[in-house]
């Protein structure tokens, strides 16, 4: 196991390195530069070529990109321009209403889909299960901010019964806090939750056929216990891998969510980042956001050893 | 009254149409403390009968019963589910055959013990005092002390074990400690040992025969092997295509079997100590599916006495009369009972036979087996040794690190003659199918060499003659599924080496592609056909077929039988045999049959952890064997003509015990079978014995051999 977890930290190194690499120079190709962004329209021409001198945009890219790799290595990951302060602290500070999304919604799609698939996969002839693939299929297929621009309008615009914009902290008003977070979580989990069904129906309708289920009803258990204390710690398994490699997704979306409703988070730090050419900013949030991906799979992949006995041999 | 009464009982299989009926009209019954074994072939409905009577088909399939089956006065076709469950582990238990599916993966051995207590409190949750804790503590010291009496070395640890951490001995010692958690009245075990080696078969068979008569308990055993039941039955029913056709005392149903079938299927066991002169019993066709309607009896197509009524009119299961000093001569040791009812279905039932004398003349005694001494070696192995990494990962790198891995092959010497039957027995792990792979050059040898005529194989290079090789020695699989290719016809694969190793196109093909298919006995028909559309036997034809295609001296035929049925082994084997006749193949036949392999072999190599312990003809092997290891396997070889019948007390723990790790038996140095092995002496604990010629012809590794 602490190989694993070695090999793993590792991997993150070369995929930050990767990661960095890229977005270093996919953000140089977007037309403009931050002075421009910085000093807005009326700037004259040397205003903007003296910032671009000062903020070292002027150097070949290359001595750029080997500025920042050397600063990355030292722990220092810039500047943002719009903040005006560094750019850790500034994710660190963006970072609760992310991980409230993700982990919120992960959660309550997991809770939603287990007796869904469940039931789908052990009553194959019933309404529910004939209805399942066509039901997963549109929560796959539909655009997420489609999704959310529609619930705005019915809930926020229609009905007015929950607010369609903005952030409360949970500290200062938890009632309040939930009121908000319920629009952008729905439409998280309509997608992810689609997912889950389809993947955990699947792996459940094939462990039903295990044949230590017949052991297990050869003693006596009923059907439930059958169901939830023989079937779903196995049918699990192949969902642990599902689930954390879909996290990646929510954090995509998130970015997405965000921007419609309007969440402090790093998905708003990054549209903002991007429109106002902050690069560093944008580098900063990336970065973190493929730590978050590979330390939730690493997780997963630690659950998974735990769960099932077969792979801890080795 | 009877433990379990079962009249007319019916499983059908709701189809798109019709449904189909799987069992039909089942009547038997099973007294308290009785041992009955069900025998079948496959497609014979065993199975089926005993998932319905646990009430378990259902859940896995669309099917319903009818009739009656009263367990102690409980109707179970009646019975719903709920009630089926409080009944389940309680009176009624199952073991099933493959232990390591049948456990769940994910659980330790003890929580699936214990939890077969939590369904059915009863007893020993009052006895207990009350609360949860007390009745899982009380279920714990139960499962510990069950896993002692079926004989799990290490009880306790065991507990915490999961399954895929015991081997399949062990897995299945705990599965039928768990079914016996609430001590149930009828214990049913489907098959429970037919993936297990013959020697822990026959320790599992011994366990289950001691738990039974500890326990006053009531058994049915459903199997495919007559020996098995011959081992441990009291009375044995025969089922065939969804029906029973002959029920009656073990001594009876094999001394004077009255149905055609059963004596034909009894026929089919090859008979140790009897070479097959020419051919093997077999039984032509096979059986129908039993969804199939066929007016009359479902025999009479492949019977040899079938007449009109037969194929007009089924017969029912009426009594015949019992032969007149069969059953009195062996009475049961279970004698508690009165000899029951002999039933048959048949129009013309055998008749009555006296104990079997026939055939003696055949015996070895008499049977001089020609020496195959004299002629030129063909197949020469010097010092050949395989070693595989210890992980796929060092493979591949090639490691040749010689520490770790296993040595699955470990110095094996023997020449084999031109034109010989060559057998290759030996317990899973034993190294057989490598061997037999390595002289096919599916793989090479870690050191050692091998020759073939005279191509020495490691030297093979170049394409040239590496066709050249492969046309002259071939290999026939015994998964009949996986080695042809599903979405090619019969006719494409079999001309694939004609084509991949020969000039042979076109017509001159098609026409070689025919004439093979007709060599091994399949119609022209066939040709065009898809491997899905055959059985499993036809499909074994279709791979000889395939190997012989471009005249090969020598055939590697890695357990070619194994998947089929008894009937059908021999209609595989005497094509094998009539080949080497009239082609003068050369053959190596790798099986864990031993039956088999003594009436079919010229000489027999039985191998053991990678090793070739001995090296002799048939004739010696059974009379006079000298490694004790074949003896070992001998002893535990179940054989319907002559049964060894299992009792509490024919446990030998010295010499048959240790069904654990093989794969942790030091072999680096001294013998090793010296574990199991009863003549063990301090020089086998340090030096490795060599194969060495006791007699002329028998050849044997080992310090103290037998004679």
């Amino acid at each position: 196991m602490a190989g694993l977890v070695l090999r793993r930290i590792r991997d993150l190194v070369i995929v930050l390195f990767l990661v960095g690499t890229a977005m270093f120079f996919i953000i140089h190709l977007i037309p403009g530069n931050p002075a421009i962004a910085l000093l807005g329209p009326y700037a004259t021409q040397e205003q903007i070529a003296d910032l671009t001198a000062s903020l070292g945009l002027d150097q070949p890219l290359f001595t750029q990109y080997v500025t920042w790799l050397g600063n990355l290595v030292q722990g220092d990951m810039g500047s943002s321009l719009i903040f005006a302060q560094p750019v850790l602290p500034v994710i660190l500070d963006h970072v609760t209403p992310t991980i409230l999304l993700a982990l919120g919604s992960t959660i309550i799609s997991a809770v939603i889909a287990v007796p869904l698939a469940i039931h789908a996969a052990a009553k194959p002839r019933s309404l529910w299960a004939r209805m399942v693939t066509p039901v997963t299929a549109f929560g796959l297929a539909m655009p997420s901010f489609w999704l959310a621009l529609v619930l705005v309008l019915v809930f926020g615009v229609i009905f007015q019964v929950l607010p369609t914009s903005g952030y409360v902290d949970f500290g200062s008003d938890p009632g309040e806090a939930v009121k908000y977070l319920v629009l952008p979580i729905v439409v998280l989990v309509a997608h992810q939750a689609a997912l889950f069904v389809a993947t955990l129906r699947e792996s459940m309708s094939g462990e039903l056929l295990s044949l230590y289920l017949r052991s297990a009803r050869a003693k006596g258990v009923r059907e439930r216990g059958v169901l939830y204390r023989h079937a779903l710690p196995n049918a699990l398994l192949p969902a642990i891998t599902v689930i954390g490699s879909s996290f990646g997704n929510v954090l995509g979306g998130v970015v997405v969510i965000e921007t419609v409703f309007s969440i402090p988070g790093w998905g708003q730090l990054l549209y903002n980042g991007i429109t106002s050419r902050d690069y560093q900013l944008i580098i900063g949030v990336t970065l973190m956001i493929a730590v978050v991906y590979v330390v939730v799979n690493l997780i997963a992949d630690l659950l998974y050893l735990v769960a099932d006995p077969r792979v801890r041999v080795r | 009254m009877s433990l379990l009464d079962v009249a007319d009982f019916t499983v059908d299989l709701d189809g798109e149409e019709a449904p189909i009926s799987l069992v039909r009209e089942l009547s038997f019954s099973v007294e308290r403390g009785e041992f009955l074994c069900i025998v079948g072939e496959s497609g014979s409905g065993k199975t089926v009968a005993a998932l319905s009577l646990m009430r378990l088909l259902e859940f896995t399939a669309p099917a319903s019963q009818t009739g009656e089956a009263l367990l102690d006065g409980e109707d179970l076709v009646a019975a719903s589910q709920e009630t089926m469950a409080g009944l389940r582990g309680r009176k009624i238990a199952m073991i099933f055959q493959e232990a390591m599916e049948a456990l769940n993966p994910t659980k330790v051995i003890g929580a699936q013990l214990i939890e077969a207590v939590q369904q059915h409190p009863g007893e020993l949750g009052e006895s207990a005092g009350s609360g949860r804790r007390g009745l899982v503590e009380a279920a714990r010291a139960k499962a510990v002390d069950l896993l002692r009496q079926v004989g799990i070395p290490d009880p306790v640890g065991c507990m915490g074990k999961y399954p895929h951490q015991l081997s399949g001995g062990m897995q299945q010692r705990a599965m039928i400690a768990m079914a016996l958690m609430c001590d149930p009245e009828l214990l049913i075990a489907d098959e429970p040992t037919t993936a297990l080696d013959v020697t822990i078969q026959a320790e599992i068979l011994t366990l289950l025969v001691r738990l039974q008569r500890e326990r006053g308990m009531a058994c049915i055993l459903i199997t495919h092997d007559m020996g098995v039941a011959a081992e441990i039955a009291d009375r044995v029913a025969v089922m065939y295509s969804g029906r029973l056709v002959e029920i009656g005392p073990v001594q009876e149903i094999l001394a004077s079997p009255r149905h055609p079938y059963t004596r034909a299927l009894l026929e089919c066991v090859p008979r140790v100590g009897l070479i097959a002169q020419k051919e093997l019993k077999t039984i032509p066709g096979s059986v129908p599916h039993p969804g199939m309607h066929l007016p009359g009896c479902r025999f009479a197509p492949r019977c040899h006495n079938a007449s009109d009524r037969c194929t007009s009119v089924e017969p029912a299961l009426t009594p015949v009369p019992v032969a007149v000093g069969v059953g009195a001569a062996a009475a049961p040791p279970a004698a508690a009972f009165p000899p029951g009812e002999r039933l048959a279905a048949c129009w013309h039932p055998e008749p009555a036979l006296q104990p079997q004398d026939a055939g003696e003349s055949a015996r070895f005694a008499d049977a001089l087996v020609a020496p195959s001494g004299g002629a030129e070696p063909y197949l020469v192995l010097d010092a050949v040794s395989k070693r595989y990494a210890a992980s796929a990962r060092s493979e591949s790198l090639g490691s040749r690190r010689a520490s770790g891995g296993v040595l699955a092959v470990d110095n094996a010497s023997v020449s084999i003659a031109k034109g010989e039957f060559f057998g290759l027995v030996g317990e899973s792990g034993s190294g057989k199918s490598t061997l037999g792979r390595l002289i096919a050059k599916l793989e090479a040898p870690t050191s050692g060499s091998i020759s073939v005529g005279d191509v020495s194989v490691e030297q093979l290079k170049g394409r040239k003659r590496v066709r050249s090789f492969r046309r002259d020695v071939q290999i026939v699989f015994q998964d009949t599924t996986g080695s042809l290719d599903p979405r090619q016809t019969i006719g494409r694969s079999v001309s694939e080496p004609l084509r991949s190793l020969t000039d042979v196109r076109g017509e001159a093909l098609e026409a070689r592609a025919k004439e093979l298919l007709e060599t091994v006995g399949l119609p022209l028909a066939y040709f065009s056909k898809m491997p899905s559309e055959l059985s499993g036997g036809q499909r074994q034809r279709v791979a000889i077929a395939r190997a012989i295609a471009c005249d090969p001296r020598l055939v590697v035929a890695d357990e070619p039988t194994s998947a089929l049925d008894v009937s059908v082994q021999g209609q595989i084997v005497n094509v094998l045999r009539r080949l080497q006749r009239e082609l003068g193949l050369t053959y190596v036949f790798i099986t864990h049959n031993l039956s088999l392999v003594l009436s079919v072999a010229d000489r027999i190599g039985v191998m053991y952890l990678g090793a070739l312990v001995e090296i002799a003809d048939a004739a010696t092997l059974v009379r006079a064997p000298a490694h004790p290891y074949t003896q070992v396997l001998l002893q535990a070889n179940p054989d319907p003509h002559n049964p060894r019948r299992r009792t509490p007390d024919t446990a030998h723990p010295q010499a048959l015990g240790l069904d654990s790790e093989t794969a942790l038996v030091d072999r680096t140095q001294g013998c090793r079978f010296r574990d199991r092995c009863p003549r063990r002496q301090e020089r086998c604990d340090v030096e490795s014995p060599e194969l060495t010629e006791r007699q002329p012809g028998q050849f044997a590794a080992c310090h103290f051999p037998l004679n």
